[in-house]
Parts: structure tokens; C-alpha cells; sequence
């Protein structure tokens, strides 16, 4: 019996092993993109030989960077399945840069992907440009220390009187069930908010190479307490923002429309002009004038006349308990734009054209960078004389940076 | 709360089988060291089989224990803990009574504390293969709770021919992180195993049982705002595969597993031996979905699935050499061979993107004497094979390890009324082979962070020693208190994987020590 059961548990053993090596090696879903440069039709002789094209893989944030051939062909071997941005660019003049970009590119499991990327141009406005926008906030202060810059990138004198600008409607990508918004983009762009900043024409000047900071509230932070617990807080890694141009308190837009401020939050400093708030979607007791907290796409622009009530339409996302209503921004009027979203992966949630933002940016490859304290600052081109210019390409994947603190008035 | 309601729900209904233990014969009261073998042929034979426990041929049993277990040392897999503490209290027993019924009963409570689990959210994140769990850089402190419950149950109906029984396992976990803002996570098990036995003099005892388990995980998970300069710490991710994962990780998931699957088994007696052969093959589904979608999400509820085979054989040979020594033989081979598949909403269904499959064999050998010095020696080794692949990234892991552990067990004392024994242990790991093929996965968060320190570990090896001090006196005539320690000590001698972060050391060790308090009637 003893050596039965012997025999039986080193058949049972073998056979064991033999079904385990049996197991089926698979291949993998490894795939191709191959991706074609294509000279724009403004300049049918621009070579595409030699540019970089960086890959960017937006599950893993992994790059991968190649040079195209003579044709301006570039391929792409051995790559994994996911969702890719690619991003190209080759610069002509001092302010005509030709972007290069593709976004939301999916590639399938052992697909072999062709695609084709026009280069596109659009002068650099030469003027007034987005120069950093603040908006994740530090935890201590509630996102109540938000501002952004805009920055005389000429070499003349220009007057910020009557320059608009928008926080425009839309997710960013900051949420896994985030809702595309799904509305046409080639005429016009949906706002939040606008306001603009008043005077009369040459009331408030910018000299060239110099900056207007518009503040949610023009406090000094380094003195400030906690609004939400009144402890003092350790003031060296705070802003002081009381020296600001401008600010955008609330409660005068709000009482108009019969509503209240919220005083927590919006506190005016009467020695800062406030900017003239024009349209809030969130128009309600206790609301306030913000930028998108995950990320604004954040336009500056001057259109010919005044806004009506047929330049508001109700959002397709509205839903019977939750009326949602955009003003309608025209693309024309636009000087400058920067569509800051959550993540790498995103770009479906682009609230602008190429024409605008042929790219998007954001302050963590993998989102979540709420009351991180980062700030999206555009990055220096040259320096020309005492005067820092800008990189202005339209490309705020190419122009922007993340930095680790804001950094207002400074470059 | 509605977890722990039913719990003890469940626990009254059932209790009676352990409780009423005490009232039975008790003249065969066996003590601790026997106690050991008794149980182990009850983990061995009848557990999967509920209907054959009409067949039990040992004295019944009860008892109570309290165990408190501590465990520390940096020599860990980093998505395991370096320390941990738990208090286990337990009551078990198998009955068998008058009139065709058998019924075994167990509950169990243990309530710990461990620390600094490193890249993993979702605390026991090794589920036979599958790839899901939730990662978070910032390493974390948990407290747990399980709550056990296992009733089995058998009737004779047909006399010396037929029997049928059954079998409810609960458990009840409770997992809360603690150095975070309201991570947690809760998940029940049910496992119902409806059985049959046919017994025939000539050929031996039938049993087939049918096996269902549904075990749901919930987790809450919300990561913890960043401070300044935090880098990307609390960033949330769902892991998915083997350099697969969702980086924008909905917070509300549902970890679904429903099994079904069928147990055969054999046993025969002869004069001096017998044999059990159990075969099972299980078919499970595991799905993970999105708890918090709306009308107006982009995405469906649907995140990905994974499903798996499993064949177990079981082979258990017990052999009365004499009246005192018994020798067992045991043998326990698991194949599982798992597949996942990610949603795509873009093409609405499951793409499959990654595959795993695990060999588990346990080949125990022990001799028993119940008398003597020598109580019992016992050799006992592991063979581990896992082969894991990611199909989106050709990342490919394939290894195999094996442990070796013999111990010796002496009578140090033994009268009618105490029993003293003490255990010296010996094993080691040896990693037998090593396939890590990155490819397109190299740069990947999941290769960088997780795979090399993991590897590093896995592969490393190791030699342990254990200590044994158990002392067992008679409190009243039927009674037994037994007070015992086990200890271990693990160090590894050989690093094999080229961790670039060199997160195993020789110099590295890990401990372990439990302390017991039973009381056996």
C-alpha cells in the first residue's frame, strides 16, 4: 500500500507541473505610432525634416522623444497601449512659432497608428500676454490667496483700460466622472466669469516688460490668520499681496442682482481698485469671484461692444435641479489664453482651440495639486536690453511652467 | 455597523455547536500537543468536506484561546507592514452527537494595529493574482478588525451510507487607515459549501460539495490635501495591472468576487492507514467598479474584471506505524490562472491586458508520537511559482521560490496531569529562478516604485529559526490549560535583484512572537 501511494503522489506531482508549464505565453499589445509632420499651407516649403517630437504617454506621464526623417516621419516602436499627447514645434521668427500637436491620440492593443500632424502658425499677439495664474491656493488661507499676472510682453507702453478677462466653463479632468462639455469652440469660447478692468482709456498704463497682479483679495497674507480658525499663522512662505493692481470683490456685482457677498472669503482692501465684475454663472448669496480651483482656462481679450442676454446659453450639462448658464466669449476677441487642466491626461476637457492654446498645462502630470501652493508661470524667451520677453507660442505645454510657489511680479 | 450586526447575528444562530461542546463525553480530553493534530486532520479532511464530518474519528473538542502576536522588522515586502500587533481571541469545536449529527463551530475576533505599508491603499492588496488595489506613495498605519465565523454541519440519512452537511464561512474585515482623512475600507466574505457523502464498504467514502464565496470590499478612500512642497505623496492611483493603473482614481469602489465551484474527495480507511484525495476546481469573477458615477459622467461604472481558475489537489496520508506513532503525509497543489480586463468606453467593453498564474504547493511530512521524548518532527516545504504579464506594456515577471522548514518538538515533561514541550525550527528560502522583463514598462511609476523593491524582497533569500515553549496543565479533572510561545526570526543572506534602491540589506531582519492563553475541554 505504501509504495501505491508512493507511485500515485509522484504521478499527481508530475502531472501537476507538466498542466502549470502549459500555461500560454502570450504576446504583448505593443504597438506603433508613426507620426507625420506636415508643412502648414502658409508655408508649403517649411522643412519638417529634424524637428523633436516628444510623445507624452498620459497614464504613466512617461516621454519619449524621437527626430523626424526627411519626409517628417517620425515612429514610435514598441509602444504601450494608452492615450497619448504629441507635441512638436519649430520657432521662424521672433513671434511666429509653428506648433505641432496632437492630443488624446488612443493607440489599441498592437495597433499600427498613422497620424498626421499639421504645423500650425499664429503670430504671438505682441502685446499683452498671461503671465502666471495662481489658483491651487495654500491650505492655511483657503484659496483665498489666488491672483493672476498679466505682462506687457512689447517694447512700448501699453494701457490695461478695458482689458477683459474670463474664466472659461468646463471640468479639467480633476475628477475620474468629470463631464466633456461638448459645445462647438470655433466662434466661441463659454465663460464662468468675466470682468474687466476699468478706466478710461489711459488710466491705468503698463510699461513695457512690467506687469498688472489682479488679486482675489489685496491682503497682505504674511499678517493674515486662518479664516476658518482664527489661528495666527507663520507668515515667511505667504504672499503679500496688498500691493496688487487690482481686485475682484464681489458684493457690489452681487447686491445688483439682489444677492450678498460672501464675507469670509471676499474681503475688499479699499486702497485696490476691484476690477468691474460683468457676468458670475454662480451669481447666489454668499458666492464670490474665483478662478477654477482644479484649473482655469483663463482667457484676456477686448470685444467690440457690450455683452447682451443673447450672449448667455444654458449648458448642456444643465440638469432640471441645476440651471447652468454661459456668456459666450467670441474667439476674435481673444488676446491671449492658457487652458490649465488637472492632469497629463486631460485634454479632452480643452476649453480652447489651437488657434488660442494649441496645447494645455497643468501643475502636476498626475493632478491633485489642490492647495499644493504651485503656480503655472510662463517661462522667458530672451532678454532683450533691461527687458525680459516672454515665451509667446501659443503653446502653453511649450510656454508654461509649474513652479513650487507663486511668484508674483517676479520673472 | 450593518457588518457587525450581522455578524453576531449569524454568531447566536450558530454558537450552540461550541458552547454545547461541554456537555459531551469528556473522558478522552486530549491535550494541547494532541489537540495540534486533531485539528490539523479536522483543516485536513473535513473542513472542505462538511458532509464527512459523520466520519470524525477523534474525540471531539472545545476550547477557548486568547493569542497575542507581535511582528516587526524592516525585512518585508514594502507593501506589507514593519510592525504589528494583534490580540486574536477564538473558540473552536467539533462535536459529534447522538442521532446522525456532527457539527463543528468556530468564531474568531482579532483586532490589530500595523504600520508603514508602504504604496498600497487598500491594506491586503494579494487576492490570488489580482492586479487591483489601490496605491498611494505615503506609507500608512492601519487598524483592523476581522470578524470569523465557520459553521459546518452533518447529518447521517441513510444509515452507514448516506450523510449531508454543509458548511458557512463569514468573515468580516474592517481596515482603517489611520494617518489619513477618512481612509477606509470594509469587506465581507460568505463562502456556502452544500455537501453530499456516499460511503460504500468496498470502495470508501464519496463526498461531493458545492462551493459558493461572494466576498465584497468597499473601500473609501480620500487622499489627503497636499501641503506645500509635498511633492506627490498622496496622489491616488488604482493598480491594474502589472505597470497597467488609473491615475485619476475614483475615490468609492466596489471590489465584487463571486466564485462557484465543486469539490470531489475520496477517503479510504484500512486497518492501520488511510487516504483522502480532494480535487476542487473553482471558476471566480472579480469586478471592480466605479461607485460614484452620474447621468452626465464621461465614464461608466465599470473600471475592469478579473476572473480566475483555480484547481486544488489535496492529497492526506496518515499511517499508525504502532500504537504511539503516527505518520502523515500531506500534500496541497493550487493552480490559479488568472486573466484581467480593462473597461475601454471608447469601444464599451473589456479589453483583456493582463494574465497571471500561480502555482502554491505545500508537501508536508510529520511524525507524531504520543509518548516519548520526542513529540513530533515535522518537515514542511513551500513551492511558490508566479508568472504575471502585462499585455499593454509586455512587462513580464515570472519566479519561483521554495521554502524548507523542519522542526522538532520534545516532551520535556509529561504526566496525567502537565505536559511540557518545547520546539526548536530550521528553514530557509531559496529563489530557484528569476524572469523581470520591463520592456516598454521601465520608466513606469508602478515598475520604479513597486515591481524593483518588491522583487528585491521576493527573491531574496533567507535562513529562519523558530522556538517552541508550550506548557499544558490539567485545571480540574476534565480541563486543560495550555500557556504557549512561538518565536521566529527571519534574516536574509542573499540578495539576488538588482534593486536600484537597494530596499532589502542582509543586515535586515524580521521577528515574530506570539503568546497563547488556551483552555481545552
Amino acid at each position: 500500500m505504501k509504495n501505491q501511494f508512493l507511485n500515485f503522489s509522484l504521478i499527481i506531482v508530475i502531472a501537476s507541473f507538466a498542466l502549470a508549464s502549459c500555461t500560454k505565453d502570450e504576446g504583448a499589445y505593443l504597438g506603433v505610432i508613426k507620426v507625420q509632420i506636415s508643412a502648414p499651407t502658409d508655408f508649403p516649403n517649411q522643412s519638417v525634416s529634424g524637428l523633436e517630437v516628444t510623445l507624452l504617454n498620459t497614464s504613466d506621464n512617461t516621454t519619449r522623444k524621437a527626430t523626424t526623417d526627411a519626409n517628417g516621419l517620425v515612429t514610435f516602436n514598441n509602444t504601450p497601449v494608452g492615450v497619448y499627447n504629441i507635441n512638436t514645434s519649430i520657432k521662424l521668427s521672433l513671434s511666429l512659432t509653428l506648433n505641432g500637436v496632437a492630443q488624446n491620440v488612443a493607440l489599441t492593443p498592437n495597433e499600427i497608428k498613422q497620424v498626421n500632424v499639421p504645423l500650425i502658425g499664429v503670430p504671438a499677439s505682441d502685446g499683452f500676454v498671461i503671465k502666471e495664474i495662481f489658483f491651487a491656493g495654500k491650505q492655511d488661507y483657503s484659496q483665498t490667496d489666488r491672483f493672476f499676472e498679466i505682462y506687457n510682453n512689447s517694447n512700448k507702453t501699453l494701457y490695461a483700460d478695458n482689458l477683459y478677462f474670463a474664466d472659461l466653463a468646463g471640468y479639467t479632468g480633476s475628477n475620474v466622472n468629470d463631464a466633456v462639455l461638448n459645445l462647438p469652440l470655433d466662434q466661441y469660447y463659454y465663460a464662468m466669469r468675466v470682468a474687466k478692468i476699468p478706466g478710461t482709456g489711459t488710466t491705468y498704463p503698463v510699461q513695457a516688460g512690467k506687469s498688472i497682479v489682479i488679486a482675489f483679495n489685496a491682503m497682505n497674507f504674511k499678517e493674515g490668520f486662518n479664516p476658518t480658525n482664527w489661528a495666527k499663522l507663520t507668515i515667511e512662505d505667504y504672499l503679500d499681496l496688498s500691493g496688487s493692481d487690482f481686485e475682484m470683490y464681489a458684493f457690489p456685482f452681487l447686491e445688483t442682482k439682489g444677492f450678498t457677498g460672501n464675507a469670509t472669503f471676499d474681503i475688499n482692501n479699499p486702497s485696490v481698485p476691484n476690477v468691474d465684475i460683468l457676468y458670475m454663472y454662480n451669481a447666489a448669496n454668499n458666492a464670490f469671484f474665483r478662478l477654477n480651483d482644479y484649473g482655469p482656462g483663463l482667457v484676456i481679450f477686448k470685444p467690440e461692444g457690450q455683452f447682451s442676454t443673447t450672449d448667455v446659453i444654458e449648458s448642456p450639462l444643465s440638469t432640471a435641479t441645476n440651471k447652468l448658464y454661459f456668456l459666450k466669449i467670441p474667439v476674435s476677441s481673444v488676446i491671449d489664453g492658457v487652458d490649465v487642466l488637472d492632469n497629463s491626461g486631460a485634454s479632452k476637457y480643452k476649453r480652447m482651440t489651437n488657434i488660442v492654446d494649441a496645447g494645455f498645462t497643468y501643475l502636476k502630470p498626475d493632478g491633485k495639486a489642490f492647495y499644493s501652493n504651485m503656480s503655472i508661470r510662463r517661462k522667458v524667451e530672451r532678454t532683450d536690453g533691461d527687458r525680459k520677453v516672454l515665451k509667446d507660442t501659443n503653446n502653453s505645454t511649450n510656454d508654461f511652467e509649474a513652479i513650487s510657489r507663486p511668484t508674483p511680479r517676479t520673472i | 455597523m450593518k457588518v457587525l450586526n450581522k455578524t453576531l447575528a449569524l454568531l447566536i444562530a450558530i454558537l450552540p455547536s461550541t458552547i454545547m461542546r461541554g456537555e459531551g463525553d469528556s473522558l478522552n480530553i486530549p491535550k494541547a500537543s494532541q489537540l495540534e493534530f486533531i485539528k490539523s486532520e479536522f483543516k485536513s479532511t473535513y473542513f472542505n468536506n462538511p458532509a464527512l464530518l459523520n466520519n470524525w474519528s477523534y474525540s471531539n473538542y472545545a476550547d477557548i484561546s486568547v493569542s497575542y502576536n507581535k511582528e516587526s522588522g524592516e525585512y518585508r515586502d514594502l507593501q506589507k507592514y514593519n510592525k504589528l500587533k494583534s490580540l486574536t481571541i477564538s473558540t473552536e469545536s467539533v462535536m459529534k452527537m447522538n442521532k446522525g449529527w456532527a457539527f463543528y463551530g468556530r468564531f474568531g475576533y482579532i483586532n490589530g494595529k500595523s504600520e508603514n505599508t508602504q504604496m498600497n491603499l487598500s491594506y491586503n492588496n494579494e487576492r490570488q493574482g489580482s492586479p487591483y488595489y489601490y496605491i498611494m506613495k505615503t506609507p500608512g498605519n492601519w487598524s483592523f478588525q476581522t470578524y470569523m465565523f465557520e459553521g459546518l454541519f452533518s447529518k447521517e440519512i441513510v444509515k452507514n451510507k448516506i450523510y449531508i452537511g454543509g458548511s458557512i464561512l463569514f468573515y468580516s474585515n474592517l481596515n482603517f487607515r489611520t494617518i489619513d482623512y477618512r481612509n477606509e475600507q470594509y469587506g465581507l466574505v460568505i463562502n456556502v459549501n452544500p455537501s453530499i457523502t456516499y460511503k460504500s464498504k468496498q470502495y470508501g467514502t464519496f463526498t461531493y460539495t458545492f462551493n459558493y464565496l461572494r466576498d465584497k470590499t468597499e473601500p473609501e478612500i480620500y487622499s489627503k490635501y497636499q501641503h506645500a512642497n509635498d511633492d506627490d505623496k498622496y496622489m491616488m492611483y488604482i493598480n491594474t495591472g502589472l505597470g497597467s493603473y488609473i491615475k485619476n482614481a475614483p475615490s468609492s469602489t466596489t471590489f465584487l468576487t463571486q466564485k462557484i465551484g465543486s469539490t470531489i474527495a475520496w477517503n479510504y480507511n484500512w486497518k492501520k492507514s488511510n487516504l483522502s484525495i480532494r480535487y476542487s476546481i473553482g471558476i471566480q469573477e472579480e469586478k471592480l467598479d466605479n461607485k460614484m458615477t452620474s447621468s452626465i459622467s464621461a465614464n461608466s461604472s465599470q473600471i475592469g474584471k478579473y476572473t480566475l481558475l483555480e484547481n486544488t489537489l489535496h492529497i492526506n496520508y496518515l499511517y499508525n506505524i504502532n500504537q504511539n506513532s503516527i505518520v502523515k503525509a500531506e500534500m496541497l497543489t493550487t493552480f490559479y490562472n488568472g486573466e484581467a480586463k480593462q473597461y475601454l468606453p471608447e469601444v464599451s467593453r473589456y479589453i483583456k491586458n493582463y494574465t497571471s498564474s500561480i502555482i502554491e504547493g505545500q508537501y508536508k511530512l510529520f511524525l507524531f508520537k504520543k509518548r516519548g521524548l520526542v513529540n513530533k518532527v515535522e518537515i514542511n516545504s513551500e513551492l511558490n511559482n508566479s508568472s504575471q504579464f502585462d499585455l499593454n506594456y509586455g512587462q513580464k515577471i515570472d519566479l519561483t521560490n521554495v521554502k524548507v522548514n523542519t522542526s522538532a518538538n520534545f516532551r520535556i515533561i509529561s504526566n496525567n496531569k502537565s505536559e511540557l514541550i518545547a520546539g526548536i525550527g530550521y528553514g530557509f528560502k531559496k529563489n530557484l529562478d528569476l524572469l523581470h522583463k520591463p520592456l516598454s514598462a521601465l520608466d513606469n511609476m508602478v515598475t520604479q516604485s513597486i515591481i524593483f523593491p518588491k522583487l528585491n524582497y521576493l527573491t531574496s533569500e533567507y535562513n529562519q529559526i523558530s522556538g517552541k515553549i508550550q506548557y499544558t496543565k490539567q485545571i480540574r479533572k476534565k480541563y486543560y490549560g495550555t500557556f504557549e510561545i512561538n518565536a521566529f526570526y527571519t534574516k536574509p543572506f542573499n540578495i539576488i535583484y538588482p534593486d536600484p534602491y537597494h530596499t532589502i540589506k542582509t543586515s535586515q531582519n524580521f521577528n515574530k512572537f506570539d503568546i497563547t492563553l488556551r483552555f481545552n475541554f
